[in-house]
């Protein structure tokens, strides 16, 4: 390549690095990270709440369709364990958040997640549902504890009525 | 005038290469990826994103958008394949510029592919070092290409390796910007003991050092360590300029990482793939050929010698690492704890060669 265009090249790539930072920031603000990008992950909150390190947990609450088992938990890695570690809370807040409509999936995409929790519970289901927990740990006497937990939220995705 | 030039400088002349090293980065580099950073964890990953509904396909902002739900199992199936294909062609040197773009774009597509559950993973320079290092030259030595005839011109650019310099150098102060405003700086809090719980509890990675790291309540020490990720992160970006200093910060950026998978168990091999280019590979080649060079011949055997046992070691390694046999709760994999205590070791020893004033131009 002759070398005023790789200059122009270099040029055009420093003026462009910071603007499509800009972007990445307005778009992932107003609504996801977009891709492709040149950004790397900021991890930029500090979980930590009132002196307590705050972490969140969704678990699935299965209902079996036979009365003689009891309410099964089931993790996300356990009912979608063919998703990578890295993406799979990005996963959950996507399609599973607190704010998430859950009657609008459709009757495919409650089918399809309910072969999935079957799959992984081993039992026939009638109804699932999505707990959502924060927990609190704090050192105690040079160990940590788990001081508290709250459940922000229960929300059922199919069955119940 | 002068700006110019020492831009001119900056671009052209910050790192020196030879047709041989920048050669045997490139079969390393290949194999590299043939068996460690094909976006996706394989055929049971591709078929369960292609069976799910689109209530689930949530592709980040971008050409994603253009879809409307997850792609056919076809369309991962055939991304696979061409990357394995075209990497299998650049470890060779097959029609190399032509395969590097290739190679890159297939990466490109196949993690937009797989991004669609709504989560970004920020491995674009995989998909970059081969779009990129096509421009270099870089078969222009120990190929298919030289061998057949098709090189006519042997003389290789640095530009490329200057271009992912800069591309590195900002993504990695886009990794430490936001430490800044989100108050990884505030000594009443840690932020990095945060983030080891965080994933602890959340994410289950507890292999290695993490059970050690979480009994571990000096909060001077995890202030410390927040300090050094911005600075380091961001300081990043300042080095582009001097490339003695970038080398530098990559060598941290090794050590870094191994302490980034020891405690928080995130490996984040792609980015080995890029620190790997800013080693002296001139000097690698020289010793090869030093080695080599009293059966005569010495230009096919480092060819074959490099190319045989880049498949040979990282294959065994990734056989071995698939079987399971260690770190078996873990979503890290062993291959990744073995490359990156490697790139440790390597990196020790260059620092050690550096302090006794073996070898000059490693920095």
């Amino acid at each position: 390549m002759a070398k005023n265009r790789v200059k122009k090249l270099f040029i055009v790539v420093m003026i462009f690095l910071p603007l499509q930072y800009m972007v990445v920031g307005i778009v992932g603000f107003l609504d996801a990270e977009p891709w492709p990008a040149f950004v790397f992950p900021g991890f930029k909150s500090v979980p930590v709440f009132e002196g307590a390190f705050e972490t969140e947990q969704k678990v699935f609450k299965l209902v079996p369709v036979s009365n003689q088992e009891g309410v099964i938990s089931q993790t996300p890695a356990e009912v979608f364990p063919e998703m990578p570690v890295s993406q799979l809370s990005g996963f959950m807040r996507q399609n599973f958040s607190d704010g998430r409509d859950f009657i609008s999936i459709s009757n495919e995409g409650k089918k399809w997640l309910l072969n999935r929790a079957q799959g992984s519970a081993g039992v026939e289901i009638r109804v699932i549902s999505l707990r959502t927990l924060k927990e609190y740990r704090r050192f105690e006497d040079g160990s940590m504890i788990l001081d508290s937990t709250a459940i922000i939220q229960e929300q059922v995705i199919i069955g119940g009525e | 005038m002068k700006q110019s030039s020492s831009f001119n400088r900056w671009i052209f002349q910050s790192y020196s290469g030879t047709p041989g090293g920048l050669g045997i980065f490139r079969i390393v580099f290949a194999g590299f990826l043939l068996f460690f950073l094909i976006p996706g964890n394989g055929t049971a990953h591709f078929e369960f994103l292609s069976s799910m509904p689109a209530d689930y396909f949530n592709p980040p902002p971008g050409p994603l958008r253009l879809l409307d739900g997850y792609p056919p199992l076809l369309f991962y199936r055939i991304l696979r394949l061409t990357i394995i294909l075209s990497a299998v062609a650049l470890l060779l040197g097959f029609f190399t510029k032509k395969v590097s773009i290739i190679t890159g774009v297939a990466v490109l597509l196949l993690q937009g592919g797989i991004f669609s559950v709504g989560k970004v993973n920020h491995e674009i320079l995989i998909g970059m070092v081969p779009l990129i290092m096509a421009f270099s030259n870089w078969g222009a030595a120990y190929s298919a290409d030289q061998y057949g005839g098709q090189v006519s011109d042997r003389s290789i650019e640095t530009w490329p390796i200057t271009l992912l310099s800069l591309l590195l150098g900002f993504m990695m102060f886009t990794a430490g910007f936001p430490k800044i405003l989100g108050g990884w700086l505030d000594p009443a809090t840690q932020a990095t003991q945060g983030h080891l719980i965080n994933q602890y509890f959340e994410n289950g990675r507890q292999a290695l050092l993490a059970s050690a790291a979480l009994k571990t309540d000096t909060p001077l020490f995890w202030e410390l360590l927040d300090w050094a990720t911005v600075i380091f992160e961001t300081g990043f970006l300042f080095a582009v300029w001097k490339p003695r200093f970038f080398k530098m910060f990559a060598a941290v950026a090794v050590l870094f990482h191994f302490s980034t998978m020891m405690i928080l168990n995130i490996a984040f091999l792609p980015n080995f793939a890029v620190y790997a280019l800013f080693l002296n590979w001139s000097a690698i080649h020289n010793g090869m050929k030093r080695f080599f060079s009293k059966g005569g011949n010495a230009e096919k055997y480092i060819y074959v010698t490099v190319s045989g046992l880049t498949v040979l070691l990282f294959g065994i390694l990734k056989w071995i690492s698939i079987q399971d046999m260690v770190l078996r709760n873990s979503d890290l994999m062993l291959h990744e704890v073995v490359l990156v205590s490697f790139a440790l070791f390597i990196v020790i020893v260059i620092i050690f060669r550096h302090f006794l004033n073996r070898n000059k131009t490693v920095f």
